[in-house]
């Protein structure tokens, strides 16, 4: 086994040779204690570990489990569909669907009776106006 | 009952949790949490973003908890994982359109090059170290961290990066070539004569 190599194993499975696979760990032993330059990268490879742990160590900050279960149900109910969490002047406009198509079927029969009434207004003005009309052909 | 719910497994919680149990959801985030907040402060490298992360995560189960496919051969932890990280790349990506946060900056301070000895003697000043760990590139430092720090095996992390088993192999050899590139550079002239000396 070169330096190349055992540093890729050492990589691989770490400096604790307990946790290598059986079949490498006997090989792995057998050379390194024959070789110095094996034994400085074994060692080295030590030192980064050890290091790695210490600098990898991720303190848990306190009550962080209550913080996380709490935010999460407080967001899974803000996050829900779109018609639940708008705000309140939507929702109150969503709820008031049905009166507001009242209001639009009473403005279109308005819109229809006052173009019927009108026209019928119309024809009785005119009516009511073709005497005057007359009265004023005559002094005329 | 309580007792009942805390010794269930996830499998099970997961289902009350998707009938409305909050105290099977409770113990499920009890459980849990602490791994999923330590993967992503190692991808993230900020408290705060870390705890965004998780705890977006943690919603998310709440609100879809089939999201995990048992059938599909994946252990509930595992999956887990990938949710998180998957997060945590995303959130990472958001920050750096952003400037660095506090935590990330902290790491930049270190300059000055400890002997290996003081280091060895402390073991506090590792600040360089996670500096460097955190300039791997990303896929790098995740299988690094989900093999040697999350203890998930090999095929383990290959699923969680979504990649073979010889490419979560080559992430971490190459990985630990740059962390060993980093620590000579570190050591400096301590680390030459130990080598020399051998």
């Amino acid at each position: 086994m070169g330096k190349e190599d055992f540093e890729s194993q050492l990589a691989l499975y770490g400096s604790d040779v307990t946790k290598w696979p059986d079949q490498l760990k006997d090989a792995m032993r057998n050379q390194v204690g024959e070789n110095a330059e094996l034994q400085n990268v074994w060692e080295r490879e030590i030192l980064l570990d050890a290091l790695l742990k210490d600098a990898l160590a991720v303190p848990t900050p306190a009550g962080l489990a209550d913080r996380v279960y709490i935010a999460a149900l407080k967001r899974s109910t803000s996050k829900l569909p779109v018609r639940q969490s708008v705000p309140d002047c939507r929702r109150d406009f969503a709820l008031s669907r049905p009166a507001f198509a009242l209001i639009l079927t009473a403005l279109f029969g308005f819109l229809a009776a006052y173009l019927t009434v009108g026209s019928q207004v119309s024809v009785t003005t005119n009516s009511l106006l073709q005497p005057l009309f007359a009265v004023e052909r005559s002094f005329l | 009952m309580a007792d009942d719910l805390i010794r269930g497994d996830d499998k099970s919680l997961l289902a009350l949790a998707a009938g409305g149990s909050h105290a099977a959801f409770k113990i499920l985030v009890f459980r849990h949490v602490e791994r999923c907040y330590a993967v992503a402060y190692r991808v993230l490298g900020d408290r705060g973003l870390a705890e965004d992360t998780v705890q977006e995560v943690f919603a998310m189960l709440w609100m879809r908890p089939g999201g995990w496919d048992e059938t599909r051969g994946v252990k509930f932890q595992t999956w887990l994982h990938r949710v998180v990280v998957n997060r945590a790349i995303d959130a990472s990506r958001q920050r750096s359109r952003r400037p660095a946060s506090e935590d990330l900056l902290a790491f930049d301070f270190v300059d000055a090059a400890p002997l290996a000895e003081e280091i060895l003697e402390t073991k506090q000043d590792t600040a360089w170290l996670r500096a460097a760990v955190m300039r791997l590139p990303e896929r790098q430092r995740l299988a690094m961290v989900l093999c040697f720090y999350e203890g998930l095996s090999q095929a383990e992390a290959a699923d969680v990066l979504r990649i073979s088993v010889k490419g979560v192999e080559s992430l971490v050899v190459r990985a630990k070539q740059r962390l060993r590139q980093d620590l000579r550079l570190q050591l400096g002239s301590a680390y030459q004569s130990h080598e020399e000396e051998a």
